[in-house]
C-alpha cells in the first residue's frame, strides 16, 4: 500500500466562498496544513468571489487546475451533490478515478434519504459532527466523525471601536442570515434573552449586537425595531475572515439560542478565541460545549411546522428554555470572574479537541487508513502523473 | 649659523637642481602605495621607476606640483601644519614621510588621531603609510567621524564599488550629489551659506573645518545650533556638535534635532495623525494590520541580527573515523555497585555509539557508574560487536520497537540510584556528569536534573525546556550564545530534553516512559510533568556541557512523517497534562499604580489647593504635528483615589482584561506615610477585588517631579527609624489576603536601589521584619530605573531576590523622522515605539530572575510642557506584539509563581503611560493585553 505522503489529497468545493460550507472547508486545509499533509484545492464552481486575503493565505498556491487522482474531499451538500459532479466532470476531471469522500452538512436529526441516496455515489462520507453521524445513520448513511477545527488564523484583530460596539458594555453576539430560514437560527429569541436582562436591571451596561447576513434582504419586524433599539447594534455589512474573527472576539459572550446546528461554528470559533459562549444544549455544539466550558441552556424537544425548515416531516428540534438563559448568565454578569474562568476551561477544551491538530489528527488517521485499505488507490493510482505537475507529491 | 635638518626631517627642499641624494630619497617617498599610480603617470608623463619624473616633480615650485594621492588635500595639510610651508617643504613628502607616523591628518575626511584613537592596531605601530593605504583602499575602518563606508555603501547600492568607498566618494560620488554621512550634505551647506564655496569639495573641507566648529547646520537632518542648544555638555565642551553627535552622541541615543529645517528639505512626516482633543483615534484596518505586521517583523529582524551575531568556540569532540577498530579503546571501569548507570538507546549509528562511549571513557565521572546499551535491534550487524566490549552492558531488543521501549526495557535494568539518560549522538564534557551527580546530591526535592545541550559547532540547542498549554515545546536559547547570562544560573524547568537527563531512579513510579509516546517524541516531557505532578521538581543545571547532534537519529524518516508523529504525541501530551501545562504557564500581569489622584495638604500648599495629577494631565498641548496630547481620561473620568467607588471600578477594569493586581508606588517621606489615603480605603474594604504589592518610590519630591536634589519639597530619609516605619507598613500591607505573593512571600519592591544607603542591611532588615510577622519570607525586587539600568546589577549583591525592567528608561531609541513643531520654543525628545520595544526585546538574558515589563506608550509633556518626551509611533497593535514578546521571555526564564509580567503603568496619566481608557484609544491597550493573554492560554 502506498504511505499517505504518495497519495494525492485534493478539497474540492466553494473555498472562496463567505458561508458555512466554505468555513468548514478551510477549516480542513488549516488542519491538513498544521499536520504536514501536502494537499491541492478545486473551486468546483468558481462563484464566489475572491477578495477574502485569509482565504488566499490558506488556498494560496494549493489551487487545482485540474483534479489529480488519489483521494478527493468534497466539502458539499447533498443538495448541490449532482451538480457538483456534473461539473467536476464537465470540467475535464474524472470523478470515477478516485477514491471520493463527501463531507455534507445537515441541521436536523434525521438526514433527508432523497440526498442519502445521492451521498451513495461517493466512497465515503465524513461527518462534522457526532449529530450528523447520527442525522446520517437515520437515513443509513455511515460515516466517520472528523468534525471541523475551530481555531481562528493567528495575528492582529480589530478592536471594539471599530465595530462601534460599547466598550465598558458586557457584549451580546448573535450571528444569523436573514436570507436562511431564520426560524433555526432563532433570533427572537436572542433579543427575548436581552429584553429580559434588561428588565432586571435596566440600568446595566449590557450591549446585543446582532450580526446580520444577506441584510440586503427584506428583514422581519422584529430587526426593524431591533434597529431602533440604541442597547442593540445591528451590522449587517458583509464582514471578511479578519472581521469575522475580531468581532467574535469583541463579544463577552456569544449567545445562540438555535432549535437545531450541524455544528455550530460561531460558539466554537468564539469559545477557541476565549469567549464566553451561551448556546442550546443541544446538537452538533455538544461536541464541544459542555456545562463545566460554557452555559448550556436546557430545552425541550418540540415537532417541526410545516415548512419550517427543508424536509421538516417528522423532524424534532429543540425550544430553548429563554429564562434558564437568563438565569445562566444572571451570575456572571454579576460576577464576571466566573464567567471568564469558564471561557478560559471552554477556550483550552475546544483548541484540544476541536483545533488544527486535533482535526488534522483525525483527518491524517483517516486517510492513513483509506492509503492501507482501499483497493482504488494502489498504484497506478497512487502514482498520479497529474501530481507531480501539481507539486502535490512530497519528497520521500 | 646654518642648520642642517634631523635626520628624520625632510632635507629642506630647492629650487636648484635637486642632488642625486635628493632624487633617490623622493623617489623612495613617491614610491609609497599612498601615490596614485594613475594620479602620478597622468600628471608626470612617466611611471615612478623612471626618475626622470621625480627630476621632473621637483624642479615645479612646491605648491604647483601635482597632488598625488586622492587622499592629500595638499591646502589642508598645509593649512594645518603651517611649519612645512614656512620651511618650504612640500607637504606630501612630509606626510608620507613623517607626518603619517605622527598621526598627522591628510585630508579632512581622514582623521589619523580618530583612527588610531578607534583601534590602536589598525595602523601598525609605529602607525604605518602602508597600513594606512590599505585600510583606506579596502575600507577596513572609518577614516573619520564623518566618513560613514557602511552607509555610503547601502547608499550607491548596485553601484557600489568592491572596496574603496573613501576614493570613490571623493573621486566620483560627491561631485555626484553624495554625502558622507547621512547628516552632511555639501550642496545643501553651500546653499545655505553665503561664505561657502559652491564646489561640494570646498563646501565639504569648510563644514569640516569651520562650520561644524561654528555649530553651522550641516544638512537639512542635523542642526549644530539646536544640538548644543539642547546638550548643555556638549555646549560647555565646545566641541562641534556633528562631530560629538557622529562619535558620541548617536551612541548615547541624543536626539538629532532638525524640525525647525526639516520642512525646507523634503517636508515632514507626520508622526501621528492629528486627533482633535477628546476624539477618538480612528481605527483603520489596513493600518492595524500594518502596525502589527512591521512590530513583528522588527523582532524578528532583531532576532535574525543576534542569531547571526553569536559567536562560538566549537568543544572538543571526540569522534570515531574506524569504530570497529575503536572498540577496544573503549575503557570502561568494572563496578560492582554503581550509583550511577549511564542508559544509552542506540539504532545502528556506531560510529556516534563509539565516540560517545569513547567520551564516557576518557572522562569518566568519580561516581561509581556502570554504561548500559539499549541496542534497539539495529540492522547493521557489527553493532553486535559492542556487546565485546568490557564492562559494557550490552542489551539488545529482539526487534525493533522504538526508542521508548528501548528505554524501558533498559531502565528495567538499571542499578544506580541515578539513572544518565543519554542519547548516543550526546557527548557529556569534562565534568558534566559529575555536576549533575552532584545537583541530585545536594537536593532530595530535584528528581531530574539536564544539562546544558551544545551543537557540535558550540551554539547552545538547549538550556531547558517548556511547554505551552497546547503541548508544544520550546528549548530555550536554541541557537543562542551558550554563554550567555540568562542561561548560565541553574533554574527550575518544566522539563530537559531526554537526550542528556540524569533521574533519581525512586522517583519513577514505574516503567521509564509511557509507551502512549512510543515510538518516540514527548516522552521526556511527560515523564518530566509526571515527577512535577508527583511533587518533584526538575532542573536544568547550567555548569554541565552535553554536546548533541540533535536529529542524526531521525533524519532517515521523512520530516513531514515526523512533524505528524509528533503532532500526535503533543496531541496526548496536551490531552493528559492540559490542565497541568495551563498551571504551569500561567502568567500574572501586574501594572505600575500611581496613587496620587487624590488632593493632600501638601500639595495643596505646593502647587495650589486641590492639585493632583490631574491637573497638568488636563493643560498638556500638542508639541508638534501629530502629537497625541492631552490624553484625557474616558471610562473612569477624573476619578479621586480616596473613593471606594474609583478604586472597584479600577480593580473591575484591571480583572476584566487579565490583570492580576497593581504595584501602587508607596510613598515614605520626612518619616511618614504619603499618598496613602487610597490603600487605606482599600484595605479597610475587602469587597474590593484590588490584589497589590508595594514599590517604594525612594526618591525626594522635588519641584522637577525628577526625584533629583534640585528644589526640594519633601526628602527621602533612610535613618532607623525611618527604615522601620516603611518595614512596618508594608508588613502590614501584605498581612491582607489580595497581596500579592511569589511562593507565599511577598512582593515588595524598591525603586531606586542605588540610593538606599546600604542595601544589603535594608534587605536584611526586611527579611527579618516579614519573618517576625509570621511570613515566610519577602521577595525583594528592585526596579531597574534610572541608575540602575545596564549597571547588570545582581540583585544577590545588593541583597534582593530579583529586578523587573522599566520600560522605557535605559533603552530608548530616537526617532529618526523628522516633525514640524507646532508649540513655540519647544525643544522636547521625541523617542520612536517600535524601535524601542525592539531594543528591549534584544536585551541579553541575565543570569538572575528578572521580571520583564512592558509600556504602553510614555509622554511626560503634561509634567514638561516645553521639554517633553514623547514616543512616536506608540500603536495598541505594536503593544500586543511586544506583550507577546515578553510572554516567551517570561515562559523562557521564569517558573512557577516568579512568571510575572509587569506593565509601566496603569495609570501614569502625566506620562501618558496608563492602561486606562482614554479619549483617543478607548479600552484598546487593555484589549491589545487581553488579546495577547488569551494567544498564550494555548499556544
Amino acid at each position: 500500500m502506498p504511505p499517505l505522503d504518495d497519495i494525492a489529497v485534493s478539497f474540492i468545493g466553494h473555498p472562496f466562498a463567505p458561508i458555512g460550507m466554505g468555513e468548514q472547508l478551510r477549516s480542513h486545509l488549516a488542519a491538513c496544513a498544521r499536520l504536514h499533509v501536502e494537499f491541492g484545492v478545486y473551486d468546483v464552481f468558481r462563484y464566489a468571489q475572491r477578495a477574502d486575503p485569509a482565504h488566499f493565505a490558506l488556498v494560496g498556491e494549493r489551487e487545482l487546475a485540474a483534479v489529480p487522482r488519489g483521494i478527493r474531499v468534497f466539502h458539499v451538500n447533498g443538495d448541490e451533490v449532482d451538480s457538483v459532479i456534473a461539473a467536476f466532470e464537465t470540467r475535464g476531471n474524472s470523478f470515477a478515478d478516485g477514491y471520493n469522500i463527501v463531507v455534507p452538512a445537515w441541521e436536523l436529526p434525521a438526514y433527508p434519504r432523497e440526498w442519502a441516496a445521492r451521498l451513495a455515489r461517493f466512497d465515503e462520507v465524513w461527518a462534522i459532527s457526532r449529530f450528523v453521524q447520527t442525522s446520517l445513520a437515520s437515513a443509513g448513511v455511515a460515516s466517520h466523525v472528523v468534525g471541523q477545527s475551530v481555531e481562528t488564523a493567528p495575528g492582529a484583530l480589530l478592536p471594539r471601536r471599530h465595530f462601534g460596539i460599547r466598550e465598558s458594555a458586557f457584549v451580546l453576539l448573535h450571528f444569523f442570515d436573514l436570507s436562511s430560514y431564520a426560524s433555526r437560527k432563532n433570533p427572537s429569541a436572542v433579543l427575548e434573552l436581552a429584553r429580559r436582562l434588561r428588565a432586571e436591571s435596566p440600568l446595566r451596561d449590557l450591549q446585543l449586537v446582532l450580526k446580520v447576513k444577506n441584510g440586503e434582504q427584506p428583514a422581519p419586524a422584529w430587526a426593524d425595531e431591533a434597529r431602533r433599539d440604541s442597547h442593540i447594534l445591528v451590522m449587517d455589512a458583509p464582514l471578511d475572515s479578519l472581521g469575522v474573527r475580531s468581532l467574535l472576539n469583541a463579544c463577552d459572550c456569544f449567545v445562540s439560542l438555535h432549535r437545531a446546528e450541524g455544528f455550530g461554528r460561531g460558539l466554537g470559533e468564539a469559545m477557541a478565541l476565549g469567549r464566553l459562549a451561551l448556546g442550546t444544549f443541544w446538537s452538533g455544539n455538544l461536541d464541544f460545549m459542555t456545562e463545566r466550558n460554557s452555559l448550556a441552556v436546557r430545552h425541550t424537544m418540540v415537532k417541526l411546522k410545516r415548512e419550517e425548515y427543508p424536509h421538516w416531516r417528522g423532524q424534532s428540534w429543540a425550544e430553548p428554555d429563554v429564562a434558564h438563559a437568563c438565569a445562566l448568565l444572571r451570575p456572571v454578569l454579576n460576577d464576571p470572574d466566573r464567567g471568564r474562568a469558564i471561557a478560559a476551561r471552554g477556550q483550552a477544551e475546544v483548541l484540544r479537541g476541536h483545533g488544527d491538530r486535533a482535526v488534522g489528527l483525525r483527518i491524517v488517521e483517516r486517510l492513513q487508513d483509506i492509503a492501507q485499505t482501499s483497493g482504488k488507490l494502489t498504484p497506478p493510482m497512487a502514482k498520479a502523473p497529474a501530481r507531480s505537475r501539481r507539486g502535490l507529491a512530497v519528497a520521500g | 649659523m646654518a642648520t642642517s635638518p634631523k635626520p628624520a626631517a625632510p632635507a629642506a627642499p630647492t629650487l636648484d637642481r635637486p642632488s642625486r641624494d635628493e632624487l633617490m630619497r623622493v623617489h623612495r617617498i613617491l614610491c609609497s602605495p599612498f601615490v596614485d599610480e594613475d594620479l602620478f603617470r597622468a600628471a608626470l608623463d612617466g611611471g615612478r621607476g623612471d626618475i626622470g619624473t621625480v627630476g621632473r616633480y621637483l624642479s615645479l615650485p612646491v605648491l604647483k606640483r601635482p597632488v598625488l594621492s586622492v587622499y592629500f588635500d595638499r591646502e589642508f595639510y598645509a593649512a594645518h601644519n603651517p611649519e612645512i610651508l614656512r620651511l618650504r617643504h612640500d607637504p606630501l613628502l612630509h606626510f608620507i614621510e613623517t607626518g603619517a607616523a605622527e598621526l598627522r591628518a591628510p585630508h579632512p575626511l581622514i582623521d589619523l588621531g580618530y583612527i588610531a584613537g578607534e583601534d590602536p592596531a589598525i595602523l601598525g605601530r609605529p602607525p604605518s603609510i602602508a597600513a594606512l593605504t590599505d585600510m583606506l583602499d579596502y575600507d577596513l575602518a572609518k577614516p573619520s567621524p564623518y566618513f560613514d563606508p557602511a552607509w555610503y555603501g547601502e547608499e550607491l547600492g548596485r553601484d557600489a564599488p568592491a572596496h574603496g568607498l573613501l576614493r570613490h566618494f571623493l573621486t566620483i560620488g560627491l561631485a555626484a550629489g553624495g554625502r558622507p554621512n547621512r547628516w552632511l550634505d555639501p550642496r545643501w551647506y553651500a546653499a545655505q551659506n553665503d561664505d561657502v564655496p559652491d564646489d561640494p569639495y570646498a563646501a565639504l573641507r569648510h563644514f569640516l573645518t569651520i562650520g561644524d566648529f561654528e555649530a553651522r547646520a550641516a544638512g537639512p537632518a542635523f542642526d549644530g545650533k539646536l544640538y548644543r542648544r539642547r546638550y548643555v555638555d556638549v555646549s560647555d565642551a565646545r566641541v562641534p556638535p556633528l562631530r560629538h553627535y557622529l562619535t558620541n552622541g548617536r551612541e548615547e541615543g541624543r536626539q538629532v534635532p532638525r524640525e525647525r529645517l526639516a520642512p525646507v528639505a523634503a517636508g515632514p512626516a507626520t508622526p501621528g495623525r492629528v486627533v482633535a482633543v477628546g476624539e477618538r483615534v480612528a481605527v483603520e484596518p489596513e493600518v492595524a494590520l500594518a502596525d502589527f505586521a512591521a512590530m513583528r517583523l522588527l523582532l524578528e529582524e532583531a532576532r535574525q541580527e543576534r542569531k547571526d551575531a553569536v559567536r562560538v568556540r566549537r568543544p572538543h569532540v571526540v569522534t570515531s573515523a574506524a569504530p570497529l577498530a575503536d572498540l577496544a579503546r573503549i575503557a570502561l571501569p568494572a563496578v560492582v555497585a554503581p550509583r550511577l548507570s549511564i542508559l544509552i538507546p542506540a539504532y545502528n549509528e556506531l560510529d556516534h555509539t563509539v565516540a560517545c562511549l569513547l567520551a564516557i571513557g576518557a572522562a569518566p565521572p568519580a561516581t561509581a557508574f556502570e554504561v548500559v546499551l539499549a541496542d534497539d535491534c539495529s540492522t547493521d550487524p557489527d553493532m553486535a560487536r559492542l556487546a565485546g566490549v568490557a564492562n559494557l552492558v550490552y542489551l539488545r531488543q529482539p526487534e525493533n520497537g522504538g526508542f521508548v521501549r528501548a528505554c524501558n526495557m533498559a531502565f528495567a535494568r538499571c542499578r544506580g540510584d541515578y539513572v544518565l539518560l543519554l542519547n548516543n549522538d550526546a557527548q557529556p564534557l569534562v565534568g558534566a556528569i559529575d555536576r549533575m551527580v552532584a545537583a541530585l546530591d545536594e537536593d532530595a526535592t530535584i528528581a531530574a536534573v539536564g544539562p546544558k545541550l551544545l551543537y557540535p559547532d558550540g551554539r547552545l540547542q538547549e538550556a531547558g525546556c517548556y511547554i505551552r498549554p497546547n503541548g508544544e515545546s520550546e528549548m530555550v536559547g536554541l541557537f543562542a550564545d551558550p554563554a550567555e547570562g540568562g542561561f548560565c544560573r541553574d533554574r527550575d524547568v518544566t522539563y530537559c530534553s531526554g537526550a542528556a537527563l540524569m533521574l533519581r531512579r525512586r522517583c519513577v513510579d514505574g516503567a521509564l516512559f509511557d509507551e502512549a509516546y512510543a515510538p518516540a517524541y514527548c516522552e521526556d516531557a511527560d515523564l518530566c510533568l509526571r515527577l512535577l505532578a508527583a511533587g518533584h521538581r526538575v532542573r536544568y543545571v547550567h555548569d554541565a556541557a552535553v554536546v548533541h547532534h540533535l536529529s542524526v537519529s531521525t533524519n532517515r524518516q521523512t520530516q513531514a512523517r515526523k512533524l505528524r508523529h509528533i503532532a500526535r504525541n503533543q496531541q496526548t501530551l496536551a490531552d493528559r497534562w492540559g490542565e497541568t501545562l495551563a498551571r504551569l504557564d500561567a502568567i500574572r500581569p501586574i501594572a505600575f499604580y500611581l496613587p496620587q489622584f487624590h488632593a493632600t495638604a501638601e500639595n495643596d500648599l505646593w502647587w495650589g489647593a486641590g492639585f493632583t495629577e490631574w491637573t497638568n494631565v488636563v493643560k498638556a498641548r500638542p508639541s508638534y504635528e501629530g502629537h497625541y496630547q492631552p490624553h484625557l481620561p474616558a471610562d473612569l473620568g477624573f476619578y479621586d483615589l480616596r473613593t471606594a467607588e474609583a478604586l472597584t471600578r479600577q480593580a473591575t477594569l484591571a480583572r476584566r482584561y487579565g490583570i492580576e493586581g497593581f504595584c501602587v508606588y508607596y510613598y515614605n517621606l520626612g518619616g511618614r506615610r504619603i499618598l496613602g489615603a487610597p490603600l487605606e480605603m482599600v484595605r479597610a474594604t475587602p469587597a474590593i477585588p484590588f490584589n497589590w504589592c508595594l514599590c517604594w518610590a525612594n526618591e525626594n519630591w522635588t519641584k522637577h517631579w525628577d526625584g533629583g536634589t534640585r528644589e526640594i519639597m519633601l526628602e527621602q530619609r533612610y535613618d532607623d527609624a525611618t527604615l522601620a516605619g516603611i518595614l512596618a507598613d508594608a508588613v502590614a500591607d501584605a498581612r491582607d489576603p489580595r497581596y500579592l505573593r511569589v511562593d507565599g512571600r511577598p512582593l515588595f519592591l524598591v525603586y531606586r536601589p542605588l540610593m538606599l544607603p546600604d542595601p544589603k542591611a535594608f534587605a536584611a532588615l526586611a527579611r527579618a521584619a516579614f519573618a517576625g510577622a509570621g511570613f515566610p519570607g519577602v521577595q525583594l525586587v528592585y526596579v531597574e530605573g534610572m541608575e540602575a539600568v545596564d549597571k547588570k546589577l545582581r540583585p544577590v549583591d545588593i541583597g534582593f531576590d530579583a529586578c523587573v525592567e522599566f520600560p522605557p528608561h535605559g533603552r530608548a531609541v530616537a526617532a529618526d523622522t523628522s516633525a514640524l513643531i507646532v508649540k513655540d520654543g519647544w525643544s522636547g525628545y521625541r523617542y520612536d515605539y517600535p524601535h524601542t520595544v525592539s531594543a528591549f526585546c534584544k536585551r541579553a538574558s541575565v543570569p538572575y530572575a528578572r521580571y520583564p515589563a512592558v509600556f504602553p506608550s510614555w509622554d511626560n509633556t503634561p509634567r514638561q510642557p516645553m521639554r517633553g518626551t514623547s514616543f512616536d509611533g506608540a500603536t495598541p497593535e505594536a503593544f500586543r506584539v511586544y506583550v507577546e514578546e515578553k510572554i516567551e521571555e517570561v515562559r523562557r526564564f521564569l517558573v512557577g509563581d516568579e512568571r510575572l509580567l509587569f506593565v509601566n503603568a496603569w495609570n501614569e496619566w502625566a506620562e501618558g503611560a496608563h492602561l486606562e481608557p482614554d479619549t483617543g484609544f478607548g479600552h484598546r491597550w487593555l484589549e491589545a493585553m487581553r488579546d495577547a493573554l488569551a494567544v498564550a492560554r494555548w499556544a
